[in-house]
Order: structure tokens, then sequence, then C-alpha cells
């Protein structure tokens, strides 16, 4: 054994015994609180606790929604820089991989990320800048869009585009189209309720997890996906109102 | 398809934190008022727990399990401490956490471990200072860096290092000394 593979291991050692160390701190801290269960249970929470930590769990969302809104407007504004885009775009979908229990796929602005047992594997095509706003002639576009709701923006790039639809409350829809071959979509499914349905004769599924839609069916050449947090029927009428916009 | 994708993180980030307070608030709240003895300054003390716990809840995805609870203890019972320690203008527990005067001389191969040790060793770190076994489990059972675990007790890197060391020197003298005893006894 090589003297550096020889301090590694007694590295890990270490850690092993002091994260032993650690658990067992841990239970004593829950066997403390266990042995004054009844002292603490009979504790009033005063409300003034309740609405100041119930105000910055709040104010935490608002910041990260501000933040991704704020970073998101930049993204359509600006061409990001090549490695600039593959950071952000790593960034966020390492988050997102946390909080995923299964294998983790998602294709985000034609990057194919998969999360394997020990690495996490990304694929690009070779237009990945796909960050500019999109003209919509040529794409398909929804006749029928839920009342109260408007174009806000469009991303993407050939024949894949995102368009995004917002209305006073700060709902959104979300649709998305691209090109049958080589797309790969992961779909929020846990504990979804998954359904068949038919898109003008085409089939697709839909999953609904608490107020939250999705659809995704396939076309002779696209696939499309719309999210959205609203009406299960508003969302099929709008995607069965889609066509080639000309 | 990326803001959808936070927002879907955004709304569980909320719901995990608004879990974890409700599971938790008794017990931390306990906590900081054994500690400090006032209503509000223990309220501030859960407050700014949960917003220090929003910043590295991803690595605690399971808030049914113990660790998770464990986590929101220590981090309350370290910031009523820095509170309580303030508020005295001096620190009980009395250590200069400069580190030009410490040197991390804990090796394991010097010490004779057996794993069924770690429980007898927490026990008598926490007796020693119970902030050295809060340290040493936020590095090696929460697995976070120097820098988070600043961020968490609000204190200095420089610090985090220092009570490290302090935390490792205090588990080796604890060996040595049990091994001592073993030895007289056998």
């Amino acid at each position: 054994m090589d003297k550096n593979n020889d301090i590694e291991q007694k590295e890990l050692l270490e850690k092993a015994f002091f994260s032993y160390v650690g658990y067992h701190h841990t239970q004593n801290i829950l066997s403390e609180l266990e042995d004054h269960i009844e002292e603490i249970q009979a504790i009033e929470i005063p409300e003034t606790l309740d609405k100041k930590v119930y105000k910055s769990i709040q104010e935490i969302e608002n910041s990260k929604k501000s933040k991704v809104k704020k970073l998101y407007d930049k993204m359509l504004r600006t061409r990001a820089h090549k490695a600039a885009a593959i950071f952000i775009i790593l960034s966020i979908s390492m988050a997102v991989l946390t909080v995923s229990v299964e294998a983790f796929r998602v294709r985000v602005f034609n990057i194919v990320l998969e999360q394997k047992e020990k690495y996490l594997e990304i694929r690009m095509d070779e237009d990945y800048g796909r960050t500019d706003e999109v003209k919509l002639r040529g794409h398909y576009v929804p006749g029928y869009i839920p009342e109260g709701f408007e174009l806000e923006s469009t991303a993407g790039s050939g024949d894949t585009a995102t368009l995004f639809y917002i209305n006073e409350n700060n709902q959104q829809i979300l649709f998305d189209q691209s090109p049958n071959k080589g797309t790969t979509y992961q779909l929020d499914s846990e504990d979804a309720i998954r359904e068949d349905i038919t898109i003008n004769g085409y089939k697709g599924i839909s999953l609904t997890k608490g107020e939250r839609v999705t659809l995704f069916w396939s076309g002779e050449e696209t696939s499309f996906v719309i999210i959205a947090d609203i009406e299960y029927e508003e969302l099929i009428k709008m995607a069965e109102s889609i066509t080639k916009n000309k | 398809m990326i803001p959808f994708l936070l927002v879907i993180q955004d709304e569980d980030l909320r719901n995990r934190l608004e879990e974890i307070y409700i599971k938790y608030k008794k017990d931390v709240y306990w906590v900081a008022k054994n500690i400090l003895k006032d209503a509000h300054e223990s309220e501030d003390v859960v407050q700014e727990a949960i917003i220090k716990i929003s910043a590295v809840i991803e690595k605690n995805m399971d808030l049914e399990c113990n660790k998770i609870k464990g986590l929101f203890v220590i981090i309350v019972r370290n910031l009523s401490i820095n509170i309580y320690n303030s508020r005295k203008r001096t620190s009980n527990i009395a250590y200069n956490e400069d580190l030009e005067y410490i040197t991390d001389d804990f090796s394991i191969e010097e010490e004779i471990i057996r794993l069924d040790e770690a429980k007898f060793i927490a026990d008598a770190l926490a007796k020693v200072n119970p902030t050295y076994a809060d340290i040493l489990t936020l590095k090696y059972y929460h697995e976070y860096s120097d820098s988070e675990i600043s961020k968490l007790l609000n204190i200095k890197e420089g610090n985090v290092r220092a009570r490290l060391m302090r935390a490792r020197r205090a588990v080796k003298d604890i060996i040595e000394k049990n091994q001592k005893e073993a030895d007289t006894l056998g």
C-alpha cells in the first residue's frame, strides 16, 4: 500500500468513526428530549413565534422565486455564455436532483442530464444555446388559452420551443414542444395520479399531483408537454386547441 | 422548464420547512428557553434556526428520521449558547478558539479504538463540552463543510476548525483516560 493510499484509508476510518460518534450524540440528544417529554409537551408555543417562523418561511420562498425570475429573465434577454449556461443549468439541475428519489433524467435547454448511481451524465445537442426568444411561426400554438392568461415569454431553438403563460395571480402555464426524435422528458410522477389521455387522436398521459396537472402526448413528429396548476378540463381544452402556426 | 422545476422545488422547500417546524417546535423552543430563560430571545433563535436549515435542507430529506430533529436541536442549542455568551460578555466555555495555539494531534493509528466505544465517547464528549460533540456531529455525521457549519452556528470558519481540533483532542484524551483506567483495573 503506498503512502497516499495509506493516509486516505486512515482518514476514511477516522471519518467513519467520528460519524458514528455523531450518530450516538444525536441519539443522546433525542434521548434527553424524551426524558423531558412531559415538560416539552406542556410548553405553550407563543403565537408570535408561529407568526415569525411562517413569515420567515414565506420570505425564504419569495427570495428564491425572485432569484429564479431574475436569472430566467436574464437568460431570456441575452444569449448566455456557453460556460455560464452550463454552470447555471447544472446548478439548478443538481438542486432538483436532491428532491428526486428516483434515478434522474431531465432535458433542460437541450442538455441531457442523467443521474447514474455514482455520477451525473451530461449530454448536449450541438445547438444548446436555447435561451433566445423564439418566433412562433412554424411552431405549435394553442388556439384556446384559459381565461386571464397571457403569453409571457418564449424560449427555444430549432424545432423546440417553450411558451410561458401567466395570469395576474402569478399562476403559470408551461407549454413545451420538441421533436420526437431524441427527446427525453423526466416528469414529476411521484405520488401522482396517472391517466391515459387522447389529444386530437394522439395518445398520451396526464399526471395529477395535488393541484398540478401535467399533460404529455406525442403527435406525428412532435411531443408536447403542458404543466400548470389550473383545472384539468381547462388544460385538456388548451391541449386540444393546439395547431401549427403558419 | 427551469422555472417550473424550481417552483416545484420552492413549494417542496416551504412544505418541508413548515413540517419540520410543526413537528419539532416544542422541542427546540424548550431547548432554547432552557439556555436563555427568555421567551423573546428563544423565539428569535428558533426563527433563525429555521432560516439556517433552509440553506441545508436538501441534504436532509427524510423528515421522519431523527437526524433532522437532532440537527435542529444542535443549531438551536449553539445559537442559544452564542447569545447567552454575548449577553454575559464572557464565554462560559472559556476557550480561546485561536488557530495558532492549536495543533491537531489526533491520529487514529495511535489510538486503539473499538467501534462500540463510539457511544461511550459521545457521552463523555458531551459531558466535557456539548459544543464539541455538536461540531463533530455536524462535520462527520451530517457531512457539512466548515463553511456550512460556520453559517449554521454563526461562528467564524477559523473557529469551526479550531473547535473541531479541540473536539478531536478531547476525544483523544477520553480514549487515553479510558485505556489507562482499563489498564489499572486489568
